[in-house]
């Protein structure tokens, strides 16, 4: 599990990762202003608004890194069949620049929420939910190695 | 750096003072404008924005946002930059150490969160370190070399499942070719030899041996490497040129091994995309070859016209199917698994008709069939050149090594780029070139040996069939130099024919099911696989009976891959040298020692898959 080699996220450890998350987070809060939600009006838009980036930002980085298995370049598939995206970053180095950035950021992006929200329970407990089960949880090491075999999140073995 | 992070501080802090409605020394610039601003935060941009003039009226949702960012941004860069700025205004961030237990006694879920967040980050941050994954195994240095020394390899080659084809040590080493027997090891007498495709019995002949020793004397053994790298030498090009003349077309292309023939010919045309009609009896190295090429493979039934004119109809009139791909119908002329011969004017109709591309492996029937021994094409009437693609073998009637094949210009020059077994492969010994070229002269001078081996096909085909004993020959094309024997007390199943048994039943309901590759139902196939082994003893016991009498036959021997594979038979081989008084013997022969080989049977062995299998339908 060589991640220099890891075409398939060694681009993740390149210095333009972070402006390009910060501009997409900041691209999708934007476009997610303008949806409309049936239950906001007013001034909660923008509260509703971070909430749902925040939600789908969970999501979706919980799929792109746990969920998904493997790797479309054909040398690589044997060796990482079962290696999910987040393992097979940096070639399962702990506590890269990469990693780091991948756990702030998220953090960072909670904490405006909850800002934003201005600590409004509802807000609150979507949003902390979001962080600890899909944000954190998966990708602090402490973790998964305590409550990795419920959540199906135990490191590779060798 | 230093002036860039400054920058970013400096616009973060104008940010900051703008929306604070403060001014502090480095934005003094910006005071007017921020003192216009009001003391709620969230009209702050807003009024800014309105104060640029009536004529600029964004959107209130930018507006909104807008704010909101700047608002973010101020507190979180002034935060960042110095905790006891205007952050504690904008958030009620504390100001002081003495004040942030006022604050957290005031708002503890703020304090706590922010404190945990800040506290992870600079955790992340700060305090970890890269490190690689060490995956402990958990055992000590004893266990370990426990396992290691328990641990056993598993073998190169698997063993095979119980009941498959197991290869069964070589019956018989030949130990001098002469023109039409063969002394083996271990016999004194010469045995007719019946098993060598060697139709015109090229390979024992004086002559064959002297060209094949002056070329030796040119070029040695090897050719030193693959076609297109340094392994052409001109007995290449001449037997190529030769070949050309005979068939009548530009130029042909030789391969060094007859099986990587077809199998490198039909994937360098057929590709992914592509839909192959592959007839239902053809041999492994086709199969191989349509493997090979990834295509799709759609079987009809074999020589059923109209179920291969069912399928192309299936497969051309597809709307969905891209302008691009390309349909080939992939047979045969003289099938080598059933001794038959394709129709080839009606497959050459139905291609017409559909456009379909067509491959022919011509490899029985080059040397055998047709006024100039040309093969199939040349006994119908047709010109060779009508097929687009045909494959021949040099293996037989050219009693060489390797494979040819011919079509047109742009057919055989695609091959020399991107014919695997022509890239990729050493190329054929030069002295195999000369010989058979000198075979292919031969003929070619005097085609009577062709029609004396089509006689000869015919005559022994007929004695055969006279023969009225336990012996049951294989209904197929009357000239097949190839013919193929069965016992009667056989049946005429084989493990691969398990699922065209389960075909034929499925027809019955669904005449689309045929086309599709079907695996047999696995009950049926164990049973089956018994009856091989019992019938494979009895076909070896009639070729050890007929060596024993002076002829020298072949049983089939098919791989496991192979799922086209007929029932296994006896393979006799017909060649021109054989006289009348040969081929009496030959039926004769045939005939005794198959009774032979009914008398030394075990009835209880053919009796016992039928019960095993009722055993088992029970359970």
């Amino acid at each position: 599990m060589d991640g220099h080699g890891n075409v398939n996220v060694s681009w993740m450890s390149t210095p333009m990762v972070l402006p390009t998350y910060l501009i997409a987070l900041l691209l999708a809060r934007f476009f997610l202003g303008h949806i409309g939600f049936p239950l906001a009006n007013g001034d909660r838009d923008a509260h509703v608004a971070w909430t749902a980036t925040h939600v789908l930002h969970g999501m979706l980085t919980f799929v792109a890194f746990h969920v998904a298995r493997g790797s479309p370049v054909a040398d690589d598939q044997p060796l990482l069949a079962n290696i999910s995206i987040w393992d097979q970053i940096d070639g399962g180095k702990l506590w890269t620049p990469a990693r780091r950035v991948l756990i702030t950021v998220p953090a960072l992006l909670f904490l405006i929420t909850c800002e934003v929200t201005g600590y409004s329970l509802p807000h609150l407990v979507i949003n902390v939910g979001v962080l600890v089960l899909l944000e954190l949880s998966p990708k602090l090491p402490i973790v998964r190695r305590y409550v990795g075999g419920v959540l199906g999140l135990r490191p590779p073995k060798a | 750096m230093a002036l860039r992070i400054a920058a970013v501080l400096a616009v973060a802090a104008s940010v900051a003072v703008l929306a604070n409605g403060q001014s502090v020394p480095g934005a003094a610039t910006k005071a007017p404008a921020a003192s216009a601003a009001k003391s709620n935060n969230g009209d702050l941009l807003a009024g800014l924005l309105a104060s640029l003039g009536d004529w600029v009226k964004p959107a209130d949702d930018f507006v909104q946002t807008a704010t909101e960012y700047g608002k973010l941004m101020s507190g979180t860069m002034t935060f960042l930059t110095s905790p006891s700025s205007v952050y504690s205004e904008i958030v009620g961030m504390p100001r002081r150490a003495e004040d942030a237990w006022a604050f957290a006694q005031r708002k503890p879920l703020e304090a706590a969160t922010r404190a945990i967040i800040f506290g992870i980050i600079i955790a992340t941050w700060f305090f970890t370190k890269p490190k690689d994954v060490i995956r402990a195994s958990g055992l000590t240095a004893a266990q370990q070399e426990d396992l290691i020394e328990d641990w056993e390899p598993e073998p190169l080659v698997p063993r095979a499942p119980r009941g498959t084809y197991v290869a069964r040590p070589a019956t018989f080493v030949v130990r001098e070719q002469r023109v039409k027997t063969v002394l083996v090891e271990g016999r004194d007498t010469e045995l007719l030899n019946c098993a060598s495709a060697d139709f015109l019995n090229v390979a024992g002949d004086p002559e064959t041996k002297r060209v094949a020793k002056a070329a030796l004397d040119v070029y040695t053994v090897g050719s030193c490497g693959p076609r297109g790298f340094y392994g052409t030498t001109d007995a290449h090009l001449s037997l190529e040129a030769a070949l050309a003349d005979v068939i009548g077309c530009e130029e042909t292309i030789t391969y060094s091994d007859a099986t990587a023939t077809v199998a490198s010919a039909i994937p360098a045309f057929a590709k992914r995309q592509d839909v192959v009609f592959l007839d239902d009896a053809v041999n492994h190295a086709v199969q191989t070859g349509c493997t090979l090429s990834r295509c799709k493979v759609v079987r009809f039934r074999h020589n059923d016209m109209a179920d291969l004119e069912r399928a192309v109809k299936g497969e051309c009139g597809s709307k969905r199917a891209p302008p691009s791909r390309r349909y080939f119908i992939v047979v045969e002329g003289i099938y080598a698994n059933r001794g038959d011969i394709c129709p080839l004017p009606e497959i050459l109709a139905i291609a017409r008709r559909f456009r379909v591309r067509t491959i022919v492996d011509d490899s029985l029937a080059f040397g055998v069939l047709g006024k100039r021994g040309r093969g199939t094409a040349e006994h119908f009437g047709i010109n060779p050149l009508d097929v687009d693609i045909t494959v021949a073998s040099m293996a037989t009637s050219l009693g060489s090594v390797g494979g040819f094949c011919y079509g047109s210009d742009e057919v055989v020059d695609h091959q020399r780029i991107s014919g695997a077994g022509y890239v990729f492969s050493a190329s054929l010994p030069p002295f195999l070139c000369a010989t058979a070229e000198a075979a292919l002269r031969r003929f070619t001078a005097d085609a009577t040996v062709c029609s004396q081996l089509r006689d000869n096909a015919r005559t022994l085909r007929s004695l055969l069939e006279l023969s009225r004993g336990r012996l049951k020959v294989v209904s197929s094309f009357e000239e097949s130099p190839v013919i193929h024997v069965r016992l009667s007390w056989h049946s005429d199943r084989s493990v691969n024919d398990a699922h065209r048994i389960e075909e034929a039943r499925a027809d019955s309901e669904d005449p689309e099911s045929l086309t599709r590759w079907k695996y047999a139902p696995r009950r049926s196939r164990p049973a089956l696989r018994r009856f091989q082994g019992v019938e494979d003893d009895d076909l070896d016991r009639v070729v050890a009976e007929a060596a024993d009498r002076g002829v020298l036959v072949a049983r089939s021997r098919y791989l496991v891959s192979d799922k086209l594979a007929p029932a296994n038979s006896i393979r006799i081989h017909v060649s021109a040298a054989l006289t009348n008084e040969d081929l009496q013997k030959i039926a004769v022969v045939m005939e005794e020692a198959v009774e032979a080989a009914f008398e030394a049977r075990d009835p209880a062995a053919h009796a016992a898959p039928a019960r095993a299998d009722t055993l088992r339908k029970r359970r």
